[in-house]
């Protein structure tokens, strides 16, 4: 993500650290983050930061740079400030780039320059800031669109930021919008229904052809990263058995420990461990085959028939190819699943538009929301406004010598009708307001508002 | 108007509905397999479609039924057809098997409308206490193994369907809305293990029967008896072929296909050439 620059950002980000803000500014969320499009791995790498860190330094921080809220997103792909200006500060990403360097400092004593950071980050407020926590939340903005390890990523900075009280009432408001509209992305288009994994791509496979897979054996054969996380995609479905296959035992026997779970066993063994299971994975790096046409065919007649599903993901190919052409044995390779990969990241692409629409009505709500949390406490101003200059009038107007003769009941008709005249008055303005908050224009009129009409004992006196 | 003239009139009525009902599952569950984004829609309005053909066909059994005082029969053509329906729904809501009204619909709709135009009004013994109870459990028996050996013959299309896909590595086109290819081989040794005991039941109970009440034997008899011998020899042999001999799930679903022509021919066969009696 490239850069944003004040011009380019809309009116929010044209502030800067020398336009004092009014105390009738409404408050405006400011990000400064670093993601895989803005960042390369080595910067990111240098950027990233664990949960202890951030939990110990993140109060003291916000204090420092005058942020009423903050929070931290910290993943191997993003790293990203979220705050929220004090009232009587700018509103200015600046701030969040001095927190950034300082937080950095601190816990990596790594002195990040600001040209650097500012080079490989994109800045955002007010709504922008807004809709790319909804986008990011949903996993709309993820180097795999639609994985689901962000929202939880997501939830643990909210978390953290909660902990340490530097969430206040508007970033947890977000926080709960964009989780909810995440959920609603993820429970209502396709983005993230299909597997986009060589691995979890081989268990949906498996899935489609012996359905519930809590009732299958499984096998693997080889013991390295590859095998390694086909294996833990198999648990996560629980099959009925596990068997890990190496040619070195004692790799297998270590891969199982590390899993937890599964028999390890000898690739010499690989007969009996295929007529016992139903799906067959194999990942390793011989430059041969090593399961030939002819072990499989003796295999099947001792299967009696019995479906078998052979998934080939190493390259080169650990499978004989016309092993394929027997009888209820259903052989894939790593191109086959390429394409069911390729097939569901479209999938996925497609369903983006759905997934901006929600999100879209999530951001209006949002700000609906922030927008009429700011207008209550203008319409409460007006209205205490209106009052005093009700009661300090009525009271100069009855005392004066022409109206000295109006009994009780008069002077109560006089006072209602100066209430009815001032209650019409708040309800049209809180009328306007609502209609300007249902166009989005409500954050800038609540402004007006309270800087016309501020809640001070002596507001008033002049103009009335 | 009478009651018996009541209850014929209803039963009319239920089967008109019911054929209409089945005309139009038959005409929206193939649409199902076309876009995915209509496919939830469609697949809804085909089953109710289906389930309330089915529930219009039983009411008018009902109600012939229990208007046939004079102990006449029931039309063998409506009970099979409310036989199948009702399987459909069965396997649907507990195997999740969703299209398979695409295969059943329009055989249950040319079953009835067989039933309306070309066969005898009457063609079977109905489930009435003038009928000796032999002879209805012997229909009930042969319709029971009818329809599970047609329901075979559905689950057999969609296995040879995702056993192709499969086998061309061609995933995109595994049906949608349709069990694991592992599932539908074991849903369709389990119809033709059902089909199989039925057919074997009706079988012997016929031929107790015809024993028992000196049925006279020769002419459309015979040709009914040899046929069903022929379809119960033809499922028999499936069974060995899967279970004895071990022979692949292609060739089991191949072979139930076989025995549902060969069932079929024995059905509109009988009732092509005006047997009287059917089957």
């Amino acid at each position: 993500m490239a850069r944003v620059h004040p011009a380019s950002a809309g009116p929010a980000e044209t502030s800067t650290e020398a336009a004092a803000p009014t105390q009738a500014d409404p408050p405006q969320v400011i990000l400064l983050g670093a993601n895989h499009k803005s960042a390369p791995v080595e910067l990111r790498e240098r950027f990233f930061l664990k949960p202890d860190p951030i939990r110990e330094a993140l109060q003291d921080i916000a204090s420092r740079h005058d942020l009423a809220e903050l929070a931290v997103l910290s993943t191997c792909n993003r790293f990203e400030l979220i705050g929220v200006a004090r009232p009587d500060a700018a509103p200015n990403p600046e701030r969040l780039l001095r927190a950034w360097m300082e937080l950095h400092q601190r816990e990596k004593s790594d002195s990040l320059a600001a040209e650097t950071i500012r080079a490989s980050t994109y800045e955002l407020t007010g709504e922008d800031a807004i809709r790319h926590m909804f986008t990011v939340a949903a996993s709309l903005d993820s180097m795999i669109v639609g994985e689901t390890q962000i929202t939880g990523q997501f939830k643990d900075a909210v978390s953290t930021a909660q902990a340490v009280g530097t969430l206040g009432p508007l970033l947890s408001r977000l926080a709960q919008d964009a989780l909810a509209a995440a959920k609603k992305v993820r429970s209502q288009t396709a983005i993230g229904r299909k597997s986009v994994s060589i691995s979890s791509a081989a268990i949906d496979l498996a899935r489609k052809v012996f359905g519930d897979l809590s009732t299958q054996r499984f096998a693997v054969i080889g013991a390295g990263d590859m095998a390694a996380i086909a294996a833990r995609h198999i648990l996560a479905a629980t099959p009925k058995h596990l068997t890990i296959v190496n040619r070195t035992m004692e790799r297998a026997e270590a891969l199982t420990k590390d899993l937890g779970a599964g028999q390890p066993a000898d690739l010499s063994e690989i007969f009996s461990v295929m007529c016992q299971c139903d799906v067959l994975i194999s990942s390793t790096s011989a430059a041969a085959i090593i399961i030939d046409r002819n072990l499989v065919n003796r295999v099947q007649n001792a299967r009696r028939g019995k479906p078998l599903l052979l998934i080939d993901i190493a390259l080169p190919r650990d499978i004989d190819p016309a092993a394929g052409e027997i009888e209820d044995v259903y052989l894939f390779d790593i191109d086959d699943l390429q394409q069911v990969i390729q097939q569901n990241t479209k999938e996925r692409e497609d369903a983006r538009d759905a997934a901006q629409v929600i999100i879209t009505e999530g951001v209006l709500s949002f700000r609906k929301w922030l927008a009429t949390s700011i207008a209550k406490p203008s319409l409460e101003s007006l209205n205490a406004y209106l009052d005093r200059i009700v009661k300090r009038e009525s009271q100069k107007t009855l005392s004066k010598e022409v109206l000295r003769s109006l009994d009780a009941k008069q002077i109560q008709a006089i006072e209602a009708m100066l209430t009815a005249i001032t209650g019409r008055i708040s309800g049209d303005v809180a009328i306007g307001l609502r209609d300007l908050i249902e166009r989005g224009s409500g954050e800038t009129a609540a402004g007006v508002i309270n800087h016309l009409f501020p809640e001070r004992p002596d507001a008033g006196e002049n103009k009335g | 108007m009478d009651t018996h003239a009541t209850g014929l009139a209803a039963g009319h009525i239920g089967l008109i509905l019911g054929l209409v009902g089945f005309s139009l599952a038959s005409v929206l569950f193939p649409l199902t397999f076309g876009k995915p984004s209509a496919q939830t829609i469609l697949t809804r309005l085909a089953l109710s479609a289906f389930v309330a053909a089915t529930l219009a066909i039983t009411w008018s059994l009902v109600a012939t039924g229990l208007s046939r005082a004079d102990g006449a029969g029931l039309p063998t053509g409506v009970m099979l057809a409310a036989c199948l329906g009702w399987l459909t729904i069965a396997a649907y809501a507990w195997l999740k098997i969703k299209p398979l009204g695409a295969f059943l619909a329009p055989l249950v709709t040319l079953i009835l409308l067989l039933q309306l135009f070309v066969a005898p009004p009457v063609a079977g013994p109905g489930l009435t206490s003038e009928v000796p109870l032999l002879a209805a459990f012997h229909v009930g028996m042969a319709i029971l193994g009818q329809a599970f050996a047609i329901g075979a013959c559905g689950v057999s299309i969609f296995y040879l369907w995702s056993r192709s896909a499969l086998k061309r590595r061609q995933l995109g086109q595994l049906p949608a809305q349709v069990p694991a290819i592992d599932r539908l081989e074991k849903m369709l040794v389990g119809c033709l293990w059902a089909g199989f005991a039925f057919i074997t039941a009706g079988l012997v109970t016929g031929a107790l029967y015809t024993q028992l009440h000196q049925i006279p034997t020769g002419g459309e008899l015979e040709a009914k008896v040899v046929w069903a011998l022929v379809v119960w020899v033809w499922y028999l042999a499936t069974l060995i072929a899967r279970n004895v001999l071990n022979h692949p799930g292609r060739r089991i679903a191949q072979m139930s296909l076989g025995g549902f022509v060969l069932m079929a021919a024995a059905y509109f066969g009988m009732i092509f050439f005006r047997i009287p009696g059917g089957l």
